[in-house]
C-alpha cells in the first residue's frame, strides 16, 4: 500500500440532542433552536438542566439482547456507527475486514454504569456487582463493540483527550489511512456522562452555565453574557477511506479530510493558555498538514463552548491565524457540549456545511462579546461559497486538536 | 405462572431472548447467554425467585427446562 494520498469522508452518523440521525440532527442545528432543558435526573441540583438525546430507546434501536450488556455511551455510538456505515454504501459482509479500523473518542467511559454498580456494591457487597461492570465501563470498549457489531478487524482504539477526544480520533484515523495501515476507518466519538456526580463535578469547577431560570438561553457561545457550557450527550461517526479505495468502489465522497493538527498548552489543568498560542499552534499544524494557506480557509466550526475563557482564547487565536475573517459558528448553542463526542458531531456538521454551502447559526448569540473580534454567524443560516473549513476542539489538560476539511 | 413461565418472562425482559427462541430444550448458549452473562443471570434469578443461586448452578450447556427444574427444586426446599 502506498503511503500518503487523500482521505475521503464517505459516511456520516449522528445521535445528538437535536435528534437521532443525521437528517434530524442537522435540521435542528440549522434551525438554531437550543436543546437545553430541565433534566429530571438532576432535580434539586444547583445546575438542573442539560442537553439529552430525546427519545433514545436502546432496546428498540439495538434490541434488548445487545443493549443490556452495554453502557449508554456505547448505545449512542452503535446507532451512529450503523447509520454512518449504511450512508457510506459499504457492506460489512463484503469488505476486507482486516483493513477496517475503528478509532473512537471518549472522555468519561461508562460512568453511569460505574455509579450504579458502586451503589449496588454498597447495598449488597461484591455479590451485588454485575460481571458486566468492567466491559460496560471501559473507555476502550466503544471501539471494541463497534468492531464486534460490524466485523472490523483492523487497528482498534479509543483516544481520550477530554473535550477534544473525537477530533483526536478522527485525526488519528487520518494518520492510519495515510500510513497505509487501513483502507477504511470508522472514526468519531461518543459520550453519555450526564449523571449527578459528573454534573456536580463540572458545577464545582465553575465550568457550567448557571442560568437555571432560562436553560434554553444558557449555552451562548461568543455572547457577552455567556457564563459556561451546558453538558450534553451524543455520538458522531464518520466513515473515512483512502481516496483510492473510495474511488475504486465508486463511493459518494462527501468531503475530504485534508489536515490534522494537535498540540498541548502545557499551561494549566483546566484553564486554556489565555494567549491562545497552543490553539494557534494546532491550527497552523493542521494547515501545514493540509498544504493549505490560512487565507484559503472559508469557514471555522469553532469549539465555542460558551465558557468565558474558552471563547475569548479561541477568538484570539482565530483572529491571529485568519485575519481575513472567515465565517465562524458554534453548534454548541443548540447541542450543548457533548465532551468526548463533540468533535465528531462538529466534524460531521462541517462536512454538511461544505456540501450544502450553509453555515448553521450560533444559537443564543445576541450581543457578541466586544473582545471577540470574529465574524460569528447568528440569527439564521448563512449561505456562502465554501471549499475549505476548519473544525476545532480543545480539551481540559490543554489538549488541542484541529481538522481541516475540504469540499469533495 | 409456573417456574418455567416466570423464567421465560425473565429471559425476555432482562436479556432480550425472543419468544420464538424460548423452547424448553434451548441451551443458554443458544440464547446468547455466555459464561459472563450467566453470572448476571444467576444474580437476577436469585432476586426473582428468592432462592440462593450460584454461577455454578448454570452453564452454557444447561437448557431452559433444566434451569426451571433446578429453580423449582430449590423453591421446594425453601418452601
Amino acid at each position: 500500500m502506498t503511503p500518503g494520498g487523500d482521505v475521503a469522508v464517505t459516511g456520516l452518523g449522528l445521535v445528538t440532542p437535536a435528534g437521532i440521525g443525521v437528517l434530524e440532527s442537522w435540521r435542528g442545528i440549522l434551525g438554531g433552536v437550543p436543546t437545553a432543558a430541565v433534566d429530571p435526573e438532576l432535580e434539586g441540583m444547583p445546575v438542573d438542566f442539560s442537553c439529552r438525546v430525546p427519545g433514545f430507546d436502546a432496546d428498540e434501536l439495538l434490541g434488548r439482547r445487545t443493549a443490556w450488556r452495554l453502557d449508554r455511551y456505547v448505545h449512542l455510538a452503535l446507532v451512529a456507527a450503523r447509520e454512518a456505515i449504511l450512508d457510506s454504501g459499504l457492506d460489512p459482509r463484503e469488505w476486507d475486514s482486516t483493513r477496517v479500523g475503528v478509532v473512537m473518542g471518549n472522555a468519561l467511559g461508562g460512568v453511569r454504569t460505574f455509579e450504579e454498580q458502586h451503589s449496588a456494591m454498597l447495598r449488597e457487597g461484591t455479590k451485588g456487582v454485575s460481571p458486566m461492570l468492567i466491559p460496560m465501563m471501559g473507555i476502550n470498549m466503544v471501539a471494541g463493540y463497534i468492531a464486534i457489531d460490524c466485523g472490523a478487524q483492523g487497528p482498534n482504539l479509543v483516544t481520550t483527550t477530554a473535550c477534544a477526544s473525537a477530533t483526536t480520533a478522527i485525526g488519528t484515523a487520518r494518520e492510519l489511512l495515510r500510513a497505509g495501515r487501513c483502507d477504511i476507518v470508522i472514526a468519531g466519538g461518543a459520550e453519555a456522562g450526564l449523571t449527578r456526580p459528573v454534573v456536580a463535578g463540572f458545577t464545582r469547577m465553575g465550568a457550567l452555565s448557571g442560568r437555571v431560570a432560562d436553560p434554553a438561553g444558557a449555552s451562548r457561545p461568543f455572547d457577552g453574557d455567556r457564563d459556561g457550557f451546558v453538558a450534553a450527550e451524543g455520538a458522531g461517526v464518520l466513515i473515512l477511506e483512502r481516496m483510492e479505495h473510495a474511488r475504486a468502489r465508486r463511493a459518494r465522497v462527501r468531503a475530504r479530510l485534508v489536515g490534522y493538527g494537535a498540540s498541548a498548552d502545557a499551561h494549566h489543568a483546566t484553564a486554556p493558555d489565555p494567549t491562545g498560542d497552543g490553539v494557534e499552534q494546532a491550527i497552523r499544524m493542521a494547515l501545514l498538514d493540509a498544504g493549505i494557506g490560512a487565507v484559503d480557509v472559508d469557514h471555522v466550526n469553532a469549539h465555542g463552548t460558551a465558557t468565558p475563557l474558552n471563547d475569548i482564547t479561541e477568538g484570539r487565536a482565530l483572529r491571529r491565524v485568519f485575519p481575513h475573517r472567515p465565517s465562524v459558528t458554534s453548534v454548541k448553542g443548540v447541542t450543548g457540549h457533548a465532551l468526548g463526542a463533540a468533535g465528531a458531531i462538529e466534524a460531521a456538521c462541517t462536512v454538511l456545511s461544505l456540501e450544502e454551502e450553509r453555515v448553521p447559526p450560533t444559537a443564543n448569540l445576541e450581543r457578541q462579546d466586544p473582545d471577540i473580534d470574529l465574524d460569528v454567524v447568528a440569527g439564521g443560516v448563512r449561505e456562502e461559497r465554501m471549499s475549505v473549513a476548519v473544525s476545532n476542539s480543545f480539551g481540559f489538560g490543554g489538549q488541542n486538536a484541529v481538522l481541516v476539511l475540504a469540499a469533495a | 405462572m409456573n417456574v418455567l413461565e416466570r423464567l421465560a418472562a425473565l429471559l425476555t425482559a432482562r436479556f432480550g431472548v425472543t419468544a420464538e427462541e424460548l423452547r424448553p430444550d434451548a441451551t443458554f448458549d443458544e440464547l446468547d447467554l455466555d459464561s459472563l452473562a450467566l453470572v448476571e443471570f444467576a444474580m437476577v434469578a436469585e432476586k426473582e425467585f428468592g432462592v440462593p443461586f450460584g454461577e455454578e448452578d448454570v452453564t452454557p450447556q444447561v437448557t431452559v427446562a433444566q434451569a426451571a427444574r433446578l429453580i423449582g427444586n430449590k423453591l421446594a426446599r425453601v418452601g
